[in-house]
């Protein structure tokens, strides 16, 4: 496969470069009832959730990261999504994310098209460990 | 830049993979440090070795078995001699440095340490050479410490006095940092240990690709390396130790080829270098790191070294001119090896972007998670030279880098 510029901008297409750069839900939850820790100790990428719980049921959550532009990009745009319903449909989304990665699912539907960016970072197999970190870090309940 | 002894050209051609393109580009390969590419002449000798000479050793009686023996053998004096030890006994085939450490830590820990006993590494060494001295000091009861790195990646020598006291039972540091490039310094810092009558562990790892070394002149009392960074096969490797300490130290593995009686009452060992290697060895690793130092010899290391330390100059200078890169470790004495942060970029974004111009570097921890740690980064992008790289890669790579800058905004 020829990797030059082109597939880089598939790779880092506006969508990644812009949740890049403006990450959503980025920082500490002030009111956050628990942490969550992802780490890839292959690249020593970090990612970590702080969700806010009620009654046992997800109602908030922000991140922070020390990690690649996939990887953060990937992480905002999961909680930019998720946070839109406060995740009442996580599930799904989450299954939509992950089938993204794993090529099992071709597109992310109407509903949430901002996914569909996930999909270009399958040309690239070392990079898809980065963008799975937080789907694999924040599972549904 | 031509020196005399060294045609850069003629050099590239005897490493085939160097000839080969990536997505419509030539390959860039500037991850010497990780692994170095193989000369003709080695892929050669392993070939014929399949090919024509196969048999198991030191336990034939035909021609094949006989003839391989001898080229082992041959080998290992060839190894001793590469690194200035006066007998090849001393030299003890591994699977690579991280085998070697294990061998001496894992002797060490049977052996020698006890309770409240020191072992001494560095802040600057590589998992290989932190781990297996974590798992002796939990099993003996021994405490590790470390010496700590300066803002310049060079070592704390004004520590390292207070570190080398009545408890310590080794000091194993390396030579040549392949984070940092970094080239400690050995001669001083094994007096010290010395003169408190402490053995030293060398790991020789990323020395040896850029320079000969001589370990009777170091005086080091254990010196390792691994095979695939000297040009050779992987999964092969060299301990080399004083026999004083070889003795002492108990087997590492057992079984066949390491023993000199088996009963059911009782085995007896081996001397040296056969106590230390149970089992048939990676005699093809053997013959191939044979060969890569056959190739080394071949070519004029002083010459290659200059080649190696123009490439890191020049490379350094165009790098510096990028916005917002910085340079991690700026030690006064150096390898050819260029660890880098862009502010704002993570270095896989910047590994990934500069493969596909061709260029292959490292983007990571390098197996040195408390030295990036202990300066703030998770991981950093790293540039290695090897003498068969030439000007215009690292032309190339500081052009991509610019290139780069630019896409990220």
């Amino acid at each position: 496969m020829k990797k030059d510029t082109e597939s880089l901008r598939q790779l880092y297409q506006a969508t990644i470069l812009d949740h890049n750069k403006n990450p959503r839900h980025f920082g500490v939850l002030p009111e956050y009832t628990e942490t969550i820790e992802g780490y890839n100790p292959l690249c020593g990428d970090k990612v970590t959730f702080y969700l806010k719980r009620v009654e046992g049921k997800l109602e908030a959550a922000t991140f922070e990261c020390a990690a690649c532009a996939i990887c953060k990009a990937s992480a905002s745009m999961l909680l930019e999504l998720a946070m839109r319903d406060n995740f009442c449909s996580y599930k799904e989304l989450h299954a939509t994310g992950l089938g993204l990665l794993d090529g099992s699912q071709s597109d992310a539907g109407k509903a949430i098209t901002e996914l569909d960016a996930l999909g270009g970072i399958r040309s690239f197999p070392s990079r898809i460990a980065c963008a799975r970190l937080a789907w694999d870090t924040l599972k549904p309940d | 830049m031509v020196y005399k002894n060294f045609d850069i050209e003629a050099v590239r051609a005897d490493f085939p993979i160097l000839g080969r393109e990536l997505g419509g580009h030539p390959l860039t390969y500037l991850d010497n440090a990780a692994t170095a590419q193989k000369p003709q002449s080695v892929i050669e000798a392993l070939r014929r070795y399949y090919a024509h000479e196969n048999a198991n050793i030191h336990r034939g009686v035909h021609y094949l078995s006989e003839h391989l023996t001898e080229a082992y053998e041959e080998t290992r004096s060839m190894v001793a001699n590469f690194i200035g030890a006066k007998d090849a006994a001393e030299v003890i085939f591994t699977r690579g440095a991280t085998e070697s450490i294990n061998l001496i830590a894992q002797g060490f820990t049977e052996s020698i340490l006890k309770q409240g006993d020191e072992i001494l590494i560095t802040h600057m060494e590589h998992h290989a050479n932190i781990v297996p001295w974590q798992i002796a000091a939990e099993k003996s009861g021994a405490k590790l410490k470390v010496v700590p790195v300066l803002a310049d990646g060079s070592l704390d020598m004004e520590a390292v006095p207070a570190l080398l006291n009545e408890r310590t039972r080794i000091f194993a540091f390396v030579h040549t940092s392949n984070t940092l490039g970094t080239i400690n310094p050995a001669v001083e810092l094994i007096e010290m240990a010395h003169a408190r009558n402490i053995p030293v562990l060398l790991d020789g790892s990323q020395v040896v690709p850029h320079a000969q070394v001589d370990v009777s002149e170091l005086d080091c009392d254990f010196f390792v390396f691994s095979g695939h960074k000297l040009f050779g096969p992987t999964g092969i490797g060299v301990l080399w130790g004083k026999r004083e300490w070889l003795e002492r130290l108990p087997p590492y593995q057992s079984g066949g080829d390491m023993i000199e009686r088996v009963d059911f009452e009782g085995t007896t060992f081996k001397g040296l270098p056969g106590k230390f290697e149970a089992g048939t060895p990676h005699i093809a690793g053997v013959i191939g790191l044979g060969a890569a130092i056959k190739y080394l010899k071949g070519l004029d290391r002083t010459a290659a070294l200059a080649h190696e330390q123009k490439l890191l100059e020049v490379a350094t200078k165009g790098l510096l001119e990028v916005p917002g890169l910085s340079i991690f470790g700026t030690a006064p004495e150096k390898a050819s090896v260029l660890s880098f942060v862009i502010e704002g970029l993570h270095p896989h974004d910047i590994g990934t972007f500069l493969n596909a111009d061709g260029i292959a570097i490292r983007a990571g921890h390098h197996c040195t998670q408390p030295l990036l740690k202990e300066f703030g980064f998770a991981a950093t992008a790293r540039a290695s030279f090897a003498f068969y790289n030439s000007l215009e890669e690292v032309e190339r790579l500081v052009a991509a880098v610019h290139k780069l800058r630019k896409f990220f905004g």
